[in-house]
């Protein structure tokens, strides 16, 4: 099967043919000579006049115009041969949030194998938690979650968003139609719960870069997980642990409930007294944060620096001012592993979330004077929420609404391969040769007419005719 | 060429006026003199020969008479055939026949063959470089000759008439066979002096049918006497301009020539040459005649 890159090109270069096609039997040139005695009778008219022809003229410089066009065309088209038997490209992209079950992942991927087990279809699966799985051929049908486990990613508390997943699907699909020069369109189908969380500003964009339809597959969630993280109201529950926490903060914390001292029972702040039951349920598998908050020096695993007055810090967007004296330095090695939450004013972070089995633990490298009352007031507020809230941020678990995903999903046909292909990529070995060709024949072309003007052009006056009357 | 030759037999070719004194022959000469074809009485004058004295009329009105008769005498004729390159057309490329030269070589051995039959000795000058020149003459084989020096000239290049009819007599009668196109003006002067000496001059303007009707298509004409002017572009815009210049450049040439006290036809390729003599040679009609067959004569 033969492939176009740029079928602009190739449209332009046979448009050219064509043209060039049509004006050899239109072109205007001299015509034939008679010897006509009255010919002083004649007006003193110039002597080109239009002569059409049933058959084109100057063959050879037709044949060689048309080939140099064509060739050029061709070369600059990025014309490929992708060989016999056309296949169908499928790239499954599964969302893996800490809702998704082992065994929900694993009936995914059973079923997009059996899917796209077919002769003619090429598929590639996408695992995206944390990081992005590509499972190819074998390691598809030996699927395995702890193979996906034991990799460097950890499981986010919510899937991934859309815009990344099509992302990655868009790179995977450019990956499948390299990797399978046959693949003539590739479906897309995206798995996983769908959650409002995962619509982002840039998905409308970020959607119209796929050139096709993208069927959506929705996940149910695991009950226990999801109750346990995401589906309940969310109670702030903090433990402090590490070294002694300055009574600036301990009283902080408890001033709005926040603070489990006993680990066990902690103070929590219910929005609504009907929701009592469900808090409770809540308390009983949700952990509380640990908060790892000195009073002096560093949190564990940090690095002290020489203390500097720093005027603000930085949380959910909103600036606590402050003159605070930052000692404490975060290495690179913990700031890879966790996410910031809060920021010193010249962008240093200043406290960091790190995942634990469970839940997670905040540290914070901020000394606040025991004495000092920054932390009571509305200013700080911004920061122990940050502090205080639910690991990984807070999600909007909600599912997008159906018809929502319809307009996501698009109408039309899969996505041609040639959307995938780079224009560097789509030019073939052959390219450099046929442009020496195309090249070769310009040259000849120019030597075909050169002599022909020698016998047509001034050479005309003195054809055999004349040379027989003179 | 027999058939038309068998055509012309017993055409008789009379001068239109009366010739000038010479060999005896079958033309009313200008001279009266003693043959026994009574013209009139004139009286005595000294000097006459007193033997042409008509004594009996004399006895009877005792008035002396001279009893005239008319005399009859040869006339030389010149044919002289224009053999430049414009003569040789149609070319090939047009496929058409015959050619002028076709044309004007039948005309010119027609002529030969009729003047010769009236015992008129006949001779031929042909202007082309290296033409053949044949002196009037009576004898037998005369047309023969002449017809054999017209078979072996090509017309090439250009010509120029007006040399070869300045050194002819007045006495004589000639007949140019030409398309016209070369020393037009220099060769209606040379025949105005001649026609004022006495001489009596015939043209034969050569048109192709294929110069009036021009072939189709578009062409690059060019002039086969001028290989250095400029061709011109032939093509149907230009065709109606040609055929208003042609027409006016042929009306010009039959006034101009009828005004110089020659004949004038045109011949077109498309007639018969035996017609064309027959014309020429009872052109003592003297009416300008529009012929359909492709002759247009005029004598003054």
């Amino acid at each position: 099967m033969i492939g176009v890159g740029a079928p602009f090109i190739l449209g332009a270069a046979v448009f050219g043919a064509l043209v060039t096609v049509v004006l050899h039997f239109l072109s205007v040139r001299r015509p034939r000579v008679l010897l006509l005695p009255t010919m002083r009778f004649l007006p003193d008219r110039p002597v080109r006049a239009v002569s059409r022809s049933a058959r084109p003229s100057d063959l050879w410089l037709l044949l060689l115009r048309v080939a140099a066009l064509l060739l050029a065309g061709i070369a600059l088209s990025g014309v490929t041969w992708r060989g016999t038997g056309v296949k169908h490209g499928r790239v499954v992209v599964i969302q893996r949030g800490a809702d998704t079950s082992v065994e929900t992942l694993r009936t995914l991927v059973a079923r997009a194998i059996a899917d796209g087990f077919a002769a003619d279809t090429v598929m590639r699966i996408v695992v995206v938690d944390s990081a992005v799985h590509l499972l190819n051929g074998a390691e598809s049908k030996a699927f395995r979650a702890d193979t996906i486990s034991s990799r460097a990613s950890t499981l986010p508390y919510a899937p991934s968003t859309l815009s990344s997943t099509i992302l990655v699907a868009t790179r995977s699909a450019a990956e499948l139609v390299r990797d399978e020069r046959t693949v003539d369109a590739v479906d897309l189908v995206i798995a996983g719960p769908l959650l409002r969380q995962s619509d982002d500003a840039s998905l409308p964009a970020v959607r119209a870069s796929w050139p096709g339809t993208i069927r959506f597959v929705v996940t149910q969630h695991d009950p226990g997980v999801v109750d346990s993280l995401v589906s309940l109201p969310y109670k702030r529950s903090v433990v402090l642990v590490g070294a002694d926490a300055s009574d600036a903060v301990r009283s902080a914390l408890q001033a709005r409930g926040w603070l489990n001292s006993a680990r066990s029972d902690s103070v929590q702040s219910t929005t609504s007294p009907s929701q009592s039951a469900v808090a409770k349920k809540a308390s009983a598998s949700h952990p509380p944060i640990e908060l790892e908050w000195p009073a002096s020096g560093v949190p564990e695993g940090w690095t002290t620096s020489t203390p500097t007055t720093v005027g603000a810090l930085v949380a959910r967007g909103a600036v606590l001012v402050f003159p605070f004296v930052r000692t404490a330095r975060i290495p690179d090695a913990i700031a890879s592993r966790g996410r910031a939450i809060a920021w010193w004013s010249d962008g240093e972070v200043a406290a960091i979330e790190v995942p634990t089995a469970t839940a997670c633990t905040r540290h914070v490298g901020v000394n606040v004077p025991p004495s000092s009352d920054v932390l009571q007031g509305q200013a700080s507020r911004a920061l122990l929420h940050a502090l205080a809230g639910p690991c990984g941020g807070e999600v909007d678990h909600t599912p997008i609404a159906a018809a929502e995903l319809r307009t996501l999903e698009g109408t039309g046909s899969s996505a041609p391969a040639s959307a995938f292909k780079s224009t560097t990529a789509a030019r073939t070995p052959w390219a450099a040769l046929l442009l020496a060709m195309a090249l070769l024949l310009l040259i000849a072309e120019w030597m075909v007419r050169d002599r022909e003007s020698r016998v047509d052009g001034v050479g005309a006056q003195s054809d055999d005719s004349l040379r027989k009357v003179a | 060429m027999g058939a038309m030759l068998d055509a012309l037999r017993g055409v008789r070719w009379p001068a239109r006026r009366p010739v000038a004194a010479g060999l005896p022959g079958a033309h009313r000469s200008r001279k009266r003199g003693t043959s026994g074809e009574f013209s009139e009485y004139r009286l005595y004058r000294q000097g006459d020969d007193p033997r042409r004295l008509d004594w009996k009329l004399l006895a009877r009105s005792n008035r002396a008479f001279v009893r005239l008769t008319d005399d009859r005498a040869l006339v030389p004729t010149w044919i002289v055939a224009d053999a430049s390159a414009s003569l040789d057309f149609p070319t090939e490329e047009t496929n058409a026949r015959p050619t002028k030269w076709d044309l004007l070589r039948a005309i010119a051995i027609g002529l030969a063959a009729v003047a010769h039959s009236g015992a008129d000795p006949v001779g031929l000058m042909v202007a082309s470089g290296g033409g053949a020149r044949l002196t009037p003459r009576t004898r037998r084989g005369t047309v023969r000759e002449i017809s054999r020096a017209l078979y072996e000239t090509r017309c090439v290049g250009a010509s120029a008439i007006s040399p070869l009819l300045a050194p002819i007599s007045p006495n004589c009668r000639i007949v140019i066979l030409s398309d016209l196109l070369g020393d037009f003006e220099d060769t209606l002067r040379t025949v105005s002096q001649l026609i004022a000496a006495g001489a009596q001059v015939d043209c034969v303007h050569v048109v192709a049918v294929e110069e009036l009707d021009l072939p189709e298509g578009a062409w690059l004409a060019v002039d086969p006497e001028a290989a250095e002017v400029a061709p011109r572009a032939l093509h149907r815009g230009a065709r109606a301009e040609y055929r208003r210049a042609f027409d006016l450049f042929r009306a010009e040439a039959a006034r101009r020539w009828r005004a110089a006290g020659a004949g004038y036809l045109e011949a077109r390729t498309d007639a018969s040459p035996a017609r064309i003599v027959r014309h020429i040679a009872s052109g003592a009609a003297g009416d300008l005649a529009a012929d359909h067959s492709g002759v247009t004569e005029q004598n003054p």
